[in-house]
């Protein structure tokens, strides 16, 4: 009882405090009605009810502090892609046996939702808003940047969707059901975004309300390219390029066309389109490495058979890449899609001196402060490889394919570490890649260079972990001739829809799922994916199977 | 604006000359005989009544009584009439033949001349009531031994549902009148303190921009946080309306959808100055706790693993230790409150002041809840036609609390959740290593920690607490410049600010904060509400007709602001405080929402039989558009309410009768608004917390033609009085229609936004209230026994919902991954949605609806939500019990549920770790009861029921049985007894007679929750782990990971001075 009464007292003490506040908040309402009295008129009430603006977030933007996020959160988008497409490509298969996942080609709409949400909401949803402010202000290079950001969204969606919304997205409440546009559309959408981008890039600077890329007062603006308008014309052709390469079934199929898109496009690996991941300093949250061990999302992921063979000398017996070491540990064996390997504390398949972490975080891809690359320089040189080869220029794609392995293995054969786990990569050096060129992986001459299996397997291994190597193996329909090491999965957790198909070509995933909320919120648009696919509604095993538009002659 | 705010005033002059005055009735004073002085008391225990009104009849001559019973009253004329009255008690008329007159006031049974407040303070005498309106006394309230105002009152009302949260310290509850009537919306009703509108807030996730638990990490089943209305000090409330339907609500407009409690405060009474004091001790324990398994230890597949929490061990060695780390954890609560007031004054002024100080340890180790109240109040006839009332009261409360549910960010879990899967071959108290720092089970592994908290650590070193600062008072200023008329203006305010801090230590296993972390939030919350208002009362044609015409208008603000911060990294490992963080984020997010309402109410009563009532409202709200004026906010909207009483036994002459002596039969139709929360009409950008920052959409999108949600109700009612009021019988009939819903539901994020603000949807209620009191006994030698009994039943019905939505989920219940709170089309929307296992589903075959069991033996679940039962109850019974002999009081309250599901996601937890009771079974047995699917000759899918044995594996429990959410829900029905209290007023002769300074000494002894019978195999099936902040359905009937119910005795003693 006696503890009491103090407290009381302090209590009627904070009560006299209060009292003093609230006449404060009193006054201005006391003054509010005697103004009431004396002044006149209506609008006092309109003035008391006009409080319906948020005070602490603004509805506009000026457009520098609106593209970053269309540019991370855009690529972002291919990062939660690329959580599955790897196991599809046989970069990784799950740790454990006969998992039921992607690596046995099953998948759930939850798979796909952030390919579509964040291609939607976090990062497309915001252009038309940013587009909008930069042309009231005149800043034609934001536009610019909208579009080409636009192109390589929506061309990226719809590599892994197929047909998605874009003619009736970005509505709010105005159609929260868009309907979803055909893919051979998209396509045409893609090179009108791209070719208008590059338009507005290529206006003078002078023309320019705002600089696109500032670091004063904070870093605002072309997060991508610095400021560089010339680079993102360069992408604009490069995403061109690789979309027109996609086409190699259609009779449309023009190598003389992609070549001179590659022509305009990178020049060097300093134009990679890529995000750089970074320590997360509050309020900023994710920013490592997807693959890394932070954000463990790859924990039961482990090297595939197919990967490590090309590097360890089996596929080139004799040859052992530079890059063993650093996009795979030396130490690892790699295992087939459902046969599983043992758990990480056995010390199996691990990071170097690890028996905590698998040996996929023992790699060069997954450093918590590495990159991730949308679309590269040493990509487009394998496009031109391909596009030059099939044009009958030899010698072309040639030196193409050689350009493109000394880019990626300089690129990543620059030495650097990871903490967690403690890994340091080794550099390669010219003579190393010197070496590797001349060695027998590869054809020597031009005249040996006679099938297209010595440029798309070096474009799968520099395209690691990237979701374009997947459109790669699905338009060449998982050529085993091709990609000589790729394994059917086993198990009884195979896809069964898949695994039974008579015709080897369709054994094989070809697109992804609708995502999960798209099942929920618009429900007729998915259905009308599965009709038009020839598929039961639901039915994800067998809709999984089914090419796209851009997969098909 | 200026328009009409004076609309009232303007309306007065023109009011006052339509309107005679009426002639003064004051009789000539006849022979004049000297004042009349005597002494009032209570029949029951013949102690002293103050307060009692004293008038010489048809006259204004006028006093009270003291605080010690006694009145004086000059210029009384010998053989008048003085009619003593007192709410509560039957009135009383004397002759005065000279001499004192000594007067025994009897309890008024059915309170028919009782005035009942209702909205902004109009008084109305119970007779002349035509809509649902049901009264709490003080007494009822102090009976429940409640210290929050909202659980006292639990089964005093029909047609209310009121549920704790759990029986944390100061844990809140939420109480829903006549079912929800909006999918998304708050339906919890108005709270109205002293004419003025005051907070009842529960913890709700932020949805401003970048806010909520994406930001700090809090859920609301993170922690079991409070509700505002449990800031108030019981001992200060005379008494608690219960305005039901929107007939009874309409003047309060569109805050007041779901019904108002308008609670009217203690006021001071002239005469002595008098003391009242109450102590009380209490005495808690956990009701119920959910069941564990004592057989098998920590591992899986029957093996000891020292590397998994789980219990799919080995079984038991015989002697090996088996802890009963749930039990043991668990502690006695105790509470100490103490509460004083004081009151007096002369007839020109009165005062009121009181105090009170509660301080409780709660059931878990380190909760604490404590509050402190200060209030004084006072009235001053300034003049005989102008008046001033006042009042002011702080309130400090703050608490303690474990973290609960399943954590922050969604880690592994709060204390119980540790608890229920710490396996049992291990002592959980032992939770600190030597150098003291955190004992693990597990080691720390790569990416997500599953190594929950161990519970002694979590409520030791992750405390969730904290505390409001608060300040509600009012000013009220009365003019009655003619006897038929009457001005008033009350201003008032509602201010507190709340900061609450939680503490995630270095080491723990909550999700990014294992190098530590610290949220704060600082919360202003301010009401301000200033309602003008003028009575007009008339009676026409000798009283045959008489009317009251209320005019008024009313300002509202609601503002919010509020301040988050978030501290990542600890340099100083023990040091706790925002400034030892490494990296720090702070979030502002305010809100303003400004109201303005004009109004007016008409009640006449024609030949004191026929009672008239008429409401019509006018609001003009910040947060609604107007689309048409290109402007994002004022809408205004009309809406009102038409009732009719009639009381049919005048006509029949039945007043007198002794069966039945008075009816009345009423019908009411009445249309209420609700508008939307602030800065829905224009989206906000939010933070991009991605590389790069800068901003990107928030998570709602833009909707500038949002419209005001409505309700239509229809009531009819009949109110009957038998045995000269000895037996009261009242009947409610209600049905209402809620259409244009405001709601936000997801959808396709092609749209550019995750949600969208839309109107749409239609929600029903229909039910029945039926209220029974009376006095079966009332012996001469003063034993009485009073009886109260509420029934209550309702149906709600989401009629529609806007296509293509097929359910609305309300988010914040999903608390297991198979059981989320949803409204389903043609089901309640406090419908449960979970999976089920795959069933048969062909109307044509025999096994329809049967388990389809697979060719390995075993069922297997589907991972479509579907409904799966209302949590509300079918029907609810209580019973209230009073036996008084002399100062004995003997008083009890049965409460009986009936219906209603409620989720044990304790043990849908458990099964997944194998500590659940169910799991005992494991490595049995079992056919399932179900059918296969087989393939007939042409290929057609036929059944036939399964034979196949198999046993009954960790596998099957964790990956087959876990997966079917409809297997962990259970009936919530229940018939408890919420409290028995037995109280013993001494005698005044002990206390040394009349003229002793003690006035009157009362002991009480309380039990609460002494008996709960139910099949619920968990905990308390009284729970809402989400908390009472949950829109929409709410979170009742949700149990997991949350403090249990408790049961406790209380000892009080009363002192008046």
């Amino acid at each position: 009882m006696s503890a009491a009464w103090p407290a009381l007292l302090g209590a009627l003490a904070g009560l006299g405090n209060d009292l003093i506040s609230v006449f404060y908040s009193m006054k201005k309402y006391i003054l509010f009605l005697s103004l009431l009295g004396l002044s006149a008129g209506l609008s006092s009430c309109e003035k008391y009810l006009d409080v319906n603006s948020n005070p602490n977030n603004p509805v506009v933007s000026t457009p520098n502090f609106l593209l970053p996020n269309i540019i991370a959160n855009g690529i972002q988008t291919q990062m939660f892609t690329a959580l599955r497409t790897p196991y599809i490509t046989q970069y990784v298969v799950s740790r454990t046996a006969n998992s039921g996942g992607n690596d046995q080609y099953v998948f759930t709409n939850a798979n796909s939702t952030n390919t579509f949400n964040y291609s939607y909401f976090y990062s497309g949803g915001n252009i038309p808003l940013m587009i909008q402010a930069a042309q009231a202000e005149g800043s034609p290079y934001y536009v610019g940047a909208g579009k080409i950001m636009q192109a390589v969204i929506l061309a990226h969606l719809t590599d892994m969707l197929g047909d998605v919304p874009y003619t009736e997205a970005y509505q709010g409440g105005a159609n929260y059901t868009p309907k979803y546009d055909s893919q051979q559309s998209l396509y045409a959408v893609i090179n009108q975004l791209c070719d208008e981008g590059a338009a507005e890039m290529a206006k003078p600077s002078s023309a320019e309300f705002r600089p696109l890329y500032s670091l004063t007062p904070s870093e605002s603006g072309d997060i991508l390219y610095k400021g560089d308008v010339n680079k993102w014309i360069r992408l604009a052709s490069s995403l061109k390029a690789r979309q027109a390469q996609h086409l190699t079934k259609k009779a449309t199929y023009d190598p003389k066309a992609v070549l001179a898109l590659v022509d305009k496009g990178f020049t060097s690996s300093a134009d990679d389109a890529q995000i750089n991941f970074q320590v997360a300093v509050a309020p900023l949250v994710n920013t490592t490495n997807i693959f890394g061990t932070t954000r463990a999302n790859f924990g039961t992921a482990v090297f595939s058979t197919n990967i490590v063979k090309y590097l360890n000398g089996t596929t080139f017996p004799g040859v052992t890449d530079p890059r063993l070491g650093i996009l795979v540990p030396s130490t690892s064996q790699g295992v087939n899609p459902g046969a599983g390997t043992s758990a990480v504390s056995t010390g199996l398949n691990t990071a170097p001196g690890s028996t905590t972490y698998t040996d996929f975080y023992g790699s060069w891809y997954a450093r918590d402060l590495g990159y991730f690359e949308a679309i590269t320089y040493h990509e487009l040189k394998f496009i031109e490889a391909e596009a030059a080869f099939r044009a009958g220029d030899k010698s072309r794609a040639l030196s193409a394919l050689q350009a493109g392995i000394r880019a990626h293995m300089t690129k990543v054969g620059q030495g650097g570490s990871n903490a967690l786990p403690a890994v340091t990569f080794p550099t390669i050096s010219q003579a190393q890649i010197n070496a590797y060129l001349t060695s027998a992986a590869l054809p020597q001459t031009a005249a040996d260079l006679t099938t297209l299996r010595p440029i798309m397997e070096q474009k799968y291994i520099a395209m690691f972990l990237n979701p374009d190597s997947w459109s790669d193996l699905r338009r060449l329909d998982f050529d085993p001739s091709i990609y000589v090491n790729f394994v059917y999965p086993t198990g009884s957790g195979v896809n069964s829809a898949a695994a039974t198909q008579t015709d080897p070509k369709l054994r094989f995933p070809r697109r992804l799922p609708p995502g999960a909320t798209e099942v929920l919120y618009n429900p007729n648009a998915v259905a009308k994916l599965y009709s038009d696919a020839g598929v039961t509604v639901g039915d994800i095993n067998t809709y999984i199977t089914k090419p796209l538009w851009f997969d098909m002659p | 604006m200026r328009k009409i705010y004076w609309l009232p005033v303007a309306l007065l002059p023109a009011l006052g000359t339509a309107l005679p005055g009426r002639a003064q009735t004051t009789p000539a004073a006849a022979a004049t005989a000297g004042p009349v002085t005597g002494v009032v008391r209570q029949a029951s225990d013949r102690t002293p009544l103050p307060g009692v009104n004293v008038i010489v009849k048809g006259t204004s001559n006028g006093t009270a009584t003291g605080a010690d019973g006694r009145y004086t009253l000059a210029n009384v004329p010998n053989g008048a009439t003085l009619v003593f009255s007192f709410v509560g008690y039957e009135p009383m008329e004397r002759r005065y033949e000279g001499g004192p007159l000594d007067i025994t006031l009897a309890p008024s049974n059915r309170d028919l001349d009782e005035v009942v407040v209702l909205a902004y303070g109009i008084k109305q005498d119970r007779r002349d009531i035509v809509t649902s309106v049901q009264e709490v006394s003080s007494k009822d309230i102090l009976d429940s031994r409640q210290p929050n105002i909202v659980n006292a009152l639990q089964g005093k009302v029909a047609g209310v549902n009121i549920t704790s949260s759990g029986g944390g310290a100061g844990e809140g509850a939420s109480i829903v009148i006549r079912g929800g009537t909006s999918l998304d919306g708050d339906n919890q009703p108005l709270f109205v303190i002293d004419g003025m509108i005051m907070d009842n807030s529960s913890f709700q996730e932020s949805t401003a921009p970048g806010g909520g638990s994406a930001f700090n990490g809090l859920l609301g089943r993170s922690v079991g946080s409070a509700n505002r209305a449990g800031d108030l000090n019981p001992e200060d409330i005379a008494s608690m309306t219960v305005l039901k339907g929107p007939a009874a609500a309409a003047l309060y407009g569109l805050r007041a959808a779901n019904g108002a409690v308008v609670i009217t405060t203690k006021k001071g009474t002239a005469g002595r100055t008098q003391l009242n004091f109450r102590s009380q001790y209490s005495v808690d324990e956990v009701n119920r706790l959910p069941q564990m398994q004592s057989l098998y230890g920590q591992g899986s597949s029957g093996f000891f693993d020292a590397t998994t929490r789980s219990s799919w061990g080995a079984r038991f060695a015989p002697g090996q230790p088996v802890y009963d780390n749930l039990r043991d954890f668990f502690q006695k609560g105790n509470s100490f409150q103490n509460f004083v007031n004081m009151s007096g004054g002369s007839d020109k002024a009165s005062f009121f002041a009181s105090a009170s100080n509660l301080k409780q340890n709660g059931v878990t180790p380190q909760s604490t809840y404590d509050k402190t109240t200060v209030r004084i109040s006072g009235s001053a006839q300034i003049s005989p036609k102008l008046s001033v009332t006042g009042s002011a009261q702080y309130l400090n409360s703050g608490a303690v609390r474990p973290l609960q549910g399943p954590g922050l960010f969604g880690s592994s879990g709060g204390f119980l959740l540790s608890l229920l899967n710490w396996p049992r071959n291990d002592n959980a108290s032992n939770y600190l290593n030597p150098d003291g720092s955190r004992r693990r089970l597990l080691a720390l592994g790569a990416g997500a920690d599953v190594d929950a908290d161990n519970p002694y650590w979590t409520v030791d070193k992750n405390p969730q607490s904290d505390r409001t600062n608060r300040f509600v008072g009012n000013v009220q200023v009365s003019f009655s410049p003619l006897k038929w008329l009457t001005l008033s203006h009350n201003i008032g305010t509602d201010v507190y600010t709340t900061r609450s801090q939680s503490v995630r230590a270095v080491g723990t296993s909550q999700v990014n904060n294992q190098f530590g972390g610290l949220a704060q939030t600082v919360d202003q919350s301010r009401l301000i509400t200033a309602t003008t208002l003028a009575t007009l009362n008339h009676n026409f044609f000798g009283d045959k007709l008489r009317g009251t015409l209320t005019l008024g208008n009313t300002i509202e603000e609601n503002k919010d602001e509020a301040v988050d911060y978030i501290g990542y990294i600890f340099q100083n490992p023990d040091f706790i405080g925002l400034n030892n963080t490494v990296n720090r984020g702070a979030l502002q997010r305010d809100q303003t929402r400004h109201l303005i309402g004009n109004f007016a109410r008409l009640s006449a009563t024609v030949f004191d039989q026929l009672i008239l009532e008429f409401q019509a409202r006018y609001d003009q709200s910040s947060t609604l558009p107007r689309p048409d004026e290109g402007k994002i906010f004022g809408k205004g909207f009309l809406y009102g309410s038409a009732a009719a009483g009639y009381e049919f036994t005048k006509i029949l002459g039945l007043d007198q009768n002794p069966i039945l002596n008075y009816g009345k039969l009423r019908a009411s139709v009445a249309e209420v608004g609700r508008d939307t929360g602030p800065y829905r009409v224009l989206a906000p950008l939010t933070t991009n917390t991605y590389i790069g920052g800068g901003f990107r959409n928030d998570f709602f999108g833009s909707n500038p033609n949002l419209r005001p949600e409505r309700t239509r109700t229809y009531e009819a009612g009949i109110n009957l009085q038998f045995f000269k009021n000895r037996l009261s019988l009242d009947f409610n009939y209600y049905r209402s229609r809620t259409n244009d819903q405001l709601i936000a539901p997801r959808v396709s994020q092609a749209t550019g936004f995750i949600l969208q603000y839309i109107n749409g949807g239609v929600v029903t209620n229909e039910g029945q209230e039926i209220s029974l009191s009376g006095t079966p006994v009332r012996t001469a030698s003063g034993f009485t026994w009073d009886v109260n009994a509420n029934f209550y039943h309702n149906t709600n019905i989401t009629e529609s919902l806007p296509s293509p939505l097929t359910v609305v989920y309300q988010s914040d219940t999903f608390i297991t991954d198979v059981h989320e709170g949803g409204a389903f089309p043609g089901r309640a929307i406090s419908g449960l949605a979970a999976t089920d296992f795959n069933r048969v589903t062909d109307p044509t075959s025999p096994y329809n609806g049967q388990l389809i069991i697979g060719a390995n033996g075993y069922p297997s679940a589907n991972a479509t939500f579907i409904y799966a039962g209302n949590r509300a109850p079918r029907f609810t019974t209580q019973l209230t019990n009073t036996f008084t002999y002399k100062g004995l009081s003997l008083t009890s309250l049965l409460d009986f549920r009936v219906g209603g599901v409620v989720v044990n996601g304790n043990d849908w937890y458990q099964t997944v770790v194998g500590t659940s009771p169910r799991t005992a079974d494991r490595y049995t047995t079992a056919v399932f009861n179900g059918v296969v699917a087989q393939k007939d000759a042409s290929g057609n899918t036929t059944y036939v029921p399964n034979t196949q044995a198999v046993e009954l594996t960790q596998s099957y429990y964790s990956t087959i049985l876990s997966r079917a959410g409809t297997a962990f829900v259970e009936d919530g029905s229940w018939a408890r007894l919420r409290y028995v209290a037995l109280s013993y007023a001494l005698p005044q002769r002990w206390l040394g007679g009349t003229g002793s300074f003690l006035k009157g000494v009362e002991l009480t002894v309380t039990g609460r929750n002494l008996v709960l019978l139910t099949k619920y195999s968990g905990a308390d099936p009284e729970t809402a782990s989400s908390g009472a902040g949950v829109r929409g359905g709410g979170s009742g009937g949700i149990d997991y990971g949350n403090i249990p119910g408790t049961r406790g005795v209380d000892m009080a003693v009363r002192v008046n001075f």
